[in-house]
């Protein structure tokens, strides 16, 4: 390896070098690489004024003439180290490998400079991620505190009027109950931020059994009508005659199922729709929620099953919440081995979801 | 509640926030009447003027609290109203602009509220 300027002066050489040509290093220091090799001295100053231009490894051929007379043709790799200046010449790292040696050391080198290149950009990619994720991550914190804050402050209150109600029992009840609303709420927030955070990290297990998504849907149906009806919304529903079963958690399907008609049903004014259906099609179950309420806005689809990537947008800051849901349902879905989709035409028109998952494949049916 | 007594007027979406606040100033003696998004407390505002002030929640669907104060500020019957901003927003960046007679973070001290709705109603 030698460090040369871009006029062809040997600033330095290693010891290897030296023994290749058979002269000591610090003696081939202030010569002239025109002097050591028997190309001729425009196909070198060619080669050096490549090397300079390029900024990159410049591949070449050049031969070393040693003092002994044997010629060593070589493999050239010649990148620039430092750029000259006014009043400075360019300076040129230049690697020479003799053919003669492992033919594959060179492609080596080049693939081992090729691998380093690679790794660097990587890098600088996934560092410019990680500073997305934090901004996010803070953004997220920043929300988070601001959901628990509410339920927080209506529990406050509700204190506060017991303290002064004394004996007034319907005061009292009123904000007993209050209070225990908001800590379910609270509860629920701090559940659905724990499993997003679980099913992240692959800390989410599932206890599989055979779950009849039939039975599961007309339950769930039956136990969310009347949150409906009081919201004035249509709650409809359909479902095959027979059990459609898959392998799966119970307790997380109707999560994920309760968590799409609440979203549904947060989303949709009095007055408006919501239906849950669930068919079989080529060995898959597939579950649709569909409302007529807010609709979603295309480009922020998405970004909507994203944990940390709700922004503060216009429709967001209407609604408030954190987001968790649709990153909790997509995670817990795919973990079954399902699928899930979200569609809209775009704000004000509805949202529709879509879910499939395998089903169970049994020998023997009842 | 009788024509033209003075109430205080509760915008705020959540059921048990707004009746948890209702509890509050009703039990110092304050009338009050609540709305659950910007649009409800236009309408309230402008079927019965006589509200002696305005607790805003900023955060609601279909008009949230920035946009009723810009319709509030714009017409001349309403905005004279004092309008005290409740919010679980920290950040001073996303207040309303200006004028409004009050701002108290969520989770607020409900006596410190009911002394500074005491100067106004």
């Amino acid at each position: 390896m030698l460090l040369v300027s871009r006029s062809g002066e040997i600033v330095a050489c290693n010891r290897k070098m030296g023994k290749l040509i058979g002269v000591p290093p610090q003696a081939l220091r202030g010569r002239f690489l025109f002097d050591l090799l028997s190309n001729p001295s425009t196909v070198v100053e060619e080669y050096l004024s490549a090397c300079s231009r390029v900024r990159e490894i410049h591949p070449g051929s050049l031969t070393l003439a040693c003092p002994s007379e044997e010629r060593i043709p070589c493999g050239a790799q010649g990148y620039v180290v430092e750029p000259g200046g006014e009043s400075r010449p360019a300076l040129l790292l230049l690697r020479l490998i003799p053919k003669s040696e492992s033919p594959s050391k060179f492609a080596l080198l080049n693939q081992q400079v090729d691998r380093l290149k690679k790794e660097i950009m990587l890098r600088r990619q996934v560092e410019e991620t990680l500073r997305i994720m934090d901004r996010r991550k803070d953004r997220f914190l920043a929300m988070l505190g601001h959901e628990l804050r509410n339920p927080l402050n209506t529990i406050n209150n509700a204190v506060f009027t017991l303290k002064r109600t004394g004996s007034d029992p319907h005061l009292q009840e009123r904000a007993r109950a209050i209070i225990e609303r908001q800590v379910q709420q609270m509860n629920r927030i701090i559940c659905d931020l724990l499993d997003v955070s679980r099913i992240t990290q692959g800390r989410m297990p599932l206890e599989r059994e055979r779950v009849d998504l039939t039975q599961l849907i007309e339950q769930i149906v039956e136990d969310q009508r009347w949150l409906f009806d009081e919201a004035g919304i249509t709650l409809t529903h359909r479902t095959p005659e027979t059990p459609l079963r898959v392998r799966g958690d119970v307790v997380r399907l109707n999560q994920s199922i309760c968590n799409l008609l609440h979203n549904s049903r947060k989303f949709t004014s009095g007055g408006g729709k919501v239906s849950i259906e669930l068919e079989e099609w080529e060995g898959r179950a597939f579950i649709r929620v569909v409302d007529t309420g807010a609709g979603i806005a295309p480009d922020r689809l998405s970004a909507l099953f994203d944990t940390f990537a709700h922004e503060e947008t216009h429709q967001d800051r209407k609604h408030g919440g954190l987001g968790l849901g649709l990153p909790l349902v997509k995670g817990l879905v795919e973990l079954h081995g399902g699928t899930m989709e979200l569609l809209s035409e775009g704000e004000g028109k509805g949202t529709e979801v879509r879910i499939s998952l395998p089903l169970e494949r049994t020998l023997e049916e009842s | 509640m009788t024509l033209q007594e003075e109430y205080i007027l509760i915008v705020e979406d959540d059921p048990d926030s707004q009746d948890a606040l209702a509890m509050v100033l009703e039990g110092v003696g304050h009338p009050v009447v609540c709305a659950s998004n910007g649009r409800e407390a236009l309408e309230q505002l402008h079927r019965e003027p006589e509200a002696c002030l305005i607790m805003l929640d900023l955060m609601m669907p279909e008009m949230d609290g920035w946009e009723f104060r810009r319709l509030q500020k714009d017409d001349p019957k309403l905005a004279q109203i004092p309008t005290i901003v409740v919010s679980a927003l920290g950040d001073s960046d996303k207040r309303p602009n200006g004028d409004v007679v009050g701002y108290f973070t969520k989770p607020f001290d409900a006596q410190k509220l009911i002394e500074a709705v005491a100067k106004i109603c």
